[in-house]
């Protein structure tokens, strides 16, 4: 084959296929789940996880197929306290022997490239539930390592009841603001 | 929020184990019930099991199942009973943590040493003592709603060795309950298995100086529980302040 039908074949097919979503792994290193709560009515304690991966796909000519899915290790939740860590590990809450992961995986997005509504299921201390994460586009482009990133922001709020995490009600609040910190490395 | 603990732990196990010593044949089913109770009024309610933590007032019902079969019968069936609802309760946990059958081990040696003594042996302080010590040491090691269940058996335990007091009453079989709640502790929290392990000395020394006289056995009992929570506060007292 000569090097002009080559180039023919290869200009074609790039400009008949279709538009591919972007695939993006979730950099950990410059991701972060916190999540707020009530302490007794008196003041907002913050937590996080520390240990987590995630996955999306995200293509700016068609919003609607976006789709993200993550994985949160439930025994990396960090409130700046080593005792109270430990209470949040047991069955009391996270019962993290029991369920170790947080799972969350998109069912349908809602919006444009600029932020949308994010819905799917959410997976905490072996409940699913359905939720709604309202995302917000932060910004793009190229790294200084020949990548290319791209980051966002999401949240929303989920009342730990509907887990099947009742304990402590209501001196540690059931409503749980959730809020991830996002940036993924497209593959 | 502590006074809210305190009725969530004491008020069921106290009511089941007043009926109990009312109507002895009760005792185990109402047992089960008063440790479900405690669970669900202070964590939530539930119907059949899905965490391991909630099978716990199974192994009392075990007991009061293999109560209505007549005497060698009951003596069988209750430790094949509550072995299955220790594999029910560990069972989310042995492909990861295999090691948790240890739990299991320790109620068949106990069990048998109990039943190669023989005797029918009247209730002890024992296990209310120890649990008592245990529910403390579970609160600040990691677990209110484990302290919780420790206590609700510990008030069980005390009932029970209230009422052999007055007539021929055996805890031979709140064995079962008692070391699942600590494999429990030991697996879900999770706690260092020394620190559970102590839990084992106040009703091993009480059962097996029991042969000396009630007095003997009990005081043995008191100090070795005494011994052991101190032991146990130390090492479980936490380097940060609670919160």
């Amino acid at each position: 084959m000569n090097t002009k039908k080559v180039a023919l074949l290869v200009s074609s097919l790039a400009l008949a296929g279709p538009v591919v979503a972007a695939d993006y792994k979730v950099d950990p290193a410059h991701t972060t789940a916190v999540f707020e709560v009530s302490h007794m009515g008196f003041s907002t304690l913050l937590g996080r996880f520390n240990t987590l991966e995630g996955e999306y796909q995200f293509d700016a000519e068609n919003p609607a197929a976006a789709k993200a899915s993550f994985t949160i290790e439930a025994d990396s939740v960090d409130t700046n306290h080593q005792e109270r860590d430990k209470h949040l590990r047991s069955p009391d809450f996270f019962d993290v022997r029991q369920y170790p992961t947080l799972n969350f995986a998109s069912t349908g997005y809602e919006g444009d490239k600029d932020g949308g509504k994010l819905s799917g299921d959410l997976t905490v201390h072996g409940v699913s539930q359905p939720v709604t994460f309202d995302v917000s586009f932060i910004g793009e482009g190229e790294d200084p390592w020949g990548g290319y990133r791209n980051g966002f922001n999401a949240e929303t709020t989920i009342k730990r009841s509907d887990f099947g995490m009742s304990y402590g009600l209501p001196g540690v609040g059931d409503d749980i603001h959730i809020k991830l910190f996002v940036e993924g490395i497209r593959q | 929020m502590g006074v809210d603990l305190l009725m969530q732990t004491l008020l069921p196990a106290m009511i089941a184990g007043a009926i109990g010593w009312w109507r002895p044949s009760l005792f185990w089913w109402l047992a089960g019930v008063a440790v479900w109770v405690t669970m669900g009024w202070a964590s939530s309610w539930y119907w059949w099991p899905t965490k391991g933590t909630q099978w716990l007032p199974f192994a009392l019902w075990a007991v009061a199942l293999a109560e209505l079969l007549p005497g060698l019968w009951r003596r069988l069936l209750s430790p094949l009973l509550i072995s299955g609802v220790f594999l029910l309760a560990l069972w989310p946990l042995l492909g990861r943590y295999p090691e948790a059958l240890f739990g299991l081990l320790v109620f068949w040696l106990w069990q048998g040493w109990r039943e190669w003594r023989g005797g029918a042996g009247r209730a002890g302080l024992g296990f209310s003592v120890g649990g008592a010590v245990f529910a403390i040491t579970v609160a600040i090691g990691g677990s209110l709603l484990l302290a919780q269940l420790a206590g609700s058996l510990a008030v069980l335990a005390g009932i029970l060795w209230l009422s052999g007091l007055t007539r021929a009453v055996s805890d031979r079989h709140f064995t079962g309950v008692y070391v699942l709640l600590l494999t429990l502790c030991w697996q879900f929290i999770p706690m260092d298995w020394w620190l559970v392990a102590l839990a084992l000395v106040p009703p091993l020394v009480e059962q097996g100086l029991r042969r000396k006289g009630v007095w003997k056995s009990s005081l043995a009992a008191l100090v070795s529980a005494g011994l052991v929570g101190a032991i146990s506060l130390w090492l479980v007292w936490p380097q940060d302040s609670l919160y």
